[in-house]
């Protein structure tokens, strides 16, 4: 089983690799080539079934409380963006093919996640006692689909950026590829503050079962002191100042995307607290536990 | 057979030449009997567009088929032989396949990439279909043009952009917005210019108008060409909050759209992007409006930009575009080959002499006894039937090779005999012929 996991686990990034030079070629093609539509989204959709495949058999292999390590989160987090992605492809494909230019950032993303999750494979530690309970592992999933999301965000609001910036040189810059392969300013922004709302839903529900889970325990009795949850209350804050302007203001786009681009780098921040040997050594936290599980 | 086109184009023609040799719709129709009735002339297209005229024919003799075509337009359009064909340019063969095919996919035409000639193309093909002008080999030719065309289309990016002002105006536009479906747009000025890229929005969606002019009655009129509103020219800032797409063309000699106007516009509607095409020189709008956030404007300089960027994309494009063409001229002639006749004959000999043979062993071995002129005689006897039976077909699939619709009995004769396409022949063909001619024997 465990040598399945593993052959599974190279196919996965083999076809990643393959969908992201398929959606590389999509985008630097003259002409629009069945095969690099298939390329890639064969590819993604294969990669997305495979990583699921990986996390089962690892599971079956070694049993649920010895995988519940860093392995499997970043397999999951590399999953949920292929997922999402997918998912996107799927609902804009009708409205807008350049959509699938996402695919050349998310694809490559996602494989390099995978590929650095080789590096903690053999990290295998049992579960400990206060993480053995349903809540931390719908606390887990959460923050993991909250930090997909947030990836695929940031994609658009680069994409986002780019395009308003040939728009508006568009007197000193002959619009080229980006002008050309790239969605328009209006869906980007569109699926941009769609996915962000998506993973402020999932940031809220992961605050709210992480301290359902503390309440349970009396030696967490100050949970709310600790470094890594004040960070991830001020991820909210950000993604959540993002909807508010947009709503309140009408701040979209360029204005908006610097709360995206914000947040995102908090969220990273919020992230290496407890799985960073070095940051736990200056912010000790309660989420330290198998690094990558944090 | 022989497939010709004659015709004359933009690039051959001047256009005195091309307003008289016309088929207009009404006349198309006779025309084509006319032309069907010449005795060369088994199968015929005309394809008359503002930029060319052209006849496809399907001829028995190539000499006699441009003649034909020749006299059927001198007389037709009244006009001297000599001078006509100064302008003719005439293809045959696979030649004439490969310019039907960079027509239909618009390699040949004035505006390389445009979209029309499709769907002439298509026209002028159904009207000949209607009017029973095509046959077997032109059916086959228009509509693997028409898919030529279709992959062109689909998979080079020939078409896709704006190669006129107003066009990329539409383009740009939709960078910023994904469609322009029921957006609202507001044109300053009512001249020439504007009204041609109002068009052009609404036919892309554009679902209100609202016209300002100085002179209110203008504005009205072009307002009411679009269903538009017509408002004031002097508040209309209190309109432009409603619009997403801002187009202005007035003869005014200093901006009239200044930064301050449009923050206050912006602050109004809530910093929803809007965008701004200034076709008028001098400007009408200040540049300086760019700056402003969510703000997209555009001046005369930056559409003419957009055109010639795509125009040398275009180009790049009909590269990839010739290679299509080409792979598809070669499918069309592989299909073609199958029609001649001679290559026929010879398989239909071969596989009927396959079947004696084959025949012929079987039915020795229950004569161990023969002797070699009872041999002798056998084998005369059985290529003699064999020889009477084909000599009559292969009379007259000859005989009709040289007729108007020869092929079409050529066709069946393949289809009867099921003879597959020359390459797959020695397998696929001889369990078929062996099934047909047994047979009738057995009975």
């Amino acid at each position: 089983m465990e040598q399945l996991t593993i052959i599974l686990f190279w196919l996965a990034l083999v076809c990643g690799v393959l969908s992201s030079l398929g959606y590389s070629a999509y985008y630097a093609a003259k002409a629009d080539r069945w095969i690099h539509n298939f390329l890639g989204f064969g590819g993604a959709t294969l990669a997305f079934i495979l990583l699921l495949a990986v996390i089962f058999t690892r599971a079956l292999a070694l049993g649920v409380t010895n995988t519940a390590g860093p392995f499997t989160v970043s397999i999951i987090i590399s999953a949920f963006i292929i997922g999402i992605f997918l998912l996107i492809e799927a609902i804009y494909a009708g409205r807008s093919r350049k959509v699938k230019a996402l695919g050349m950032f998310m694809l490559p993303m996602a494989v390099v996640i995978q590929y650095a999750a080789w590096h903690t494979y053999k990290l295998t530690r049992p579960l400990t006692e206060q993480l053995r309970s349903v809540w931390v592992g719908i606390h887990v999933t959460f923050a993991v689909l909250a930090y997909a999301s947030m990836t695929v965000a940031l994609a658009l609001a680069l994409i986002y950026w780019l395009q308003e910036r040939q728009l508006r040189n568009m007197h000193k810059k002959k619009p080229g590829k980006i002008f050309r392969k790239l969605p328009s300013l209006e869906v980007a922004d569109d699926i941009g503050s769609k996915t962000i709302a998506f993973s402020f839903t999932f940031l809220t529900l992961v605050l709210a079962t992480g301290a359902i889970r503390a309440e349970m325990l009396p030696q967490w009795a100050a949970w709310y002191q600790d470094p890594k949850i004040l960070m991830a209350a001020a991820t909210w804050v950000v993604y959540g100042s993002y909807l508010l302007v947009r709503t309140t203001l009408g701040w979209q786009g360029k204005r908006a995307n610097i709360f995206a681009i914000l947040g995102f780098v908090v969220a990273i921040a919020t992230y290496l607290i407890g799985n960073s040997s070095f940051v736990q050594q200056i912010l000790p936290t309660v989420h330290s536990y198998g690094g990558g599980l944090g | 057979m022989h497939i010709i086109v004659a015709g004359l184009s933009h690039k051959t023609a001047p256009v005195e030449i091309r307003e008289t040799v016309t088929f207009p719709e009404q006349i198309l129709s006779d025309s084509l009997h006319v032309l069907t009735g010449y005795p060369s002339v088994c199968e015929a297209v005309i394809l008359s567009t503002c930029n060319r005229m052209e006849i496809y024919v399907v001829a028995t003799d190539p000499e006699k088929g441009k003649d034909n075509i020749t006299q059927f337009i001198s007389d037709y359009h009244t006009l001297d032989r000599d001078t006509l064909q100064k302008y003719l340019y005439f293809h045959e063969g696979t030649s004439a396949i490969r310019h039907l095919f960079r027509v239909s996919s618009s390699l040949d035409s004035m505006v390389l990439g445009e979209a029309q000639i499709q769907g002439q193309v298509k026209k002028a093909y159904d009207m000949a279909f209607e009017c029973q002008g095509t046959a077997a080999v032109l059916n086959r030719l228009f509509r693997h043009a028409l898919l030529a065309g279709k992959r062109v289309r689909s998979e080079t990016e020939i078409g896709e952009s704006a190669v006129s002002i107003s066009y990329a105006a539409v383009e740009l536009a939709k960078k910023v917005f994904e469609t322009l479906d029921g957006r609202t747009a507001m044109l300053i000025g009512a001249g020439e210019m504007i009204e041609l890229t109002a068009t052009h929005l609404v036919s892309n969606g554009v679902k209100h108008v609202i016209v300002t002019n100085r002179t209110f009655e203008r504005a009205e009129a072009l307002a009411e060409q679009y269903k538009g509103t017509a408002v004031k020219f002097s508040d209309f800032f209190d309109h432009m909050v409603h619009a997403d797409i801002v187009i202005s063309s007035t003869g005014a000699p200093h901006h009239i759209v200044t930064k301050d106007h449009i923050s206050k516009v912006m602050q109004k509607r809530k910093h929803k992007p809007i965008f701004f095409i200034d076709i008028a020189v001098p400007r009408d709008i200040d540049p300086a409006v760019a700056k402003i956030y969510n703000v997209f404007a555009y001046d005369i300089d930056d559409l003419d930009n957009v055109v010639q960027t795509n125009l040398e994309e275009r180009k790049k494009a009909a590269e990839i575009a010739e290679d299509i063409v080409e792979s598809e001229v070669g499918n069309f002639s592989a299909w073609l080959a199958t029609l001649e006749v001679a290559p026929l004959i010879s398989t239909l000999r071969r596989e009927a002499e396959e079947i004696r043979q084959k025949e012929l062993e079987k039915y020795l071995r229950k004569l161990p006894n023969i002797t070699e002129a009872e041999l002798n005689t056998l084998n005369a006897l059985t290529s003699a039937i064999i020889n009477k039976i084909l000599h009559k077909p292969i009379v007259k699939a000859k005989e009709s090779a040289n007729r108007k619709d020869g092929y079409l009995h050529v066709e069946s004769l393949r289809y009867l005999f099921d003879i597959q396409d020359e390459e797959a022949e020695s397998e696929a063909s001889a369990p078929g012929l062996i099934e047909l001619h047994s047979k009738p024997i057995g009975d």
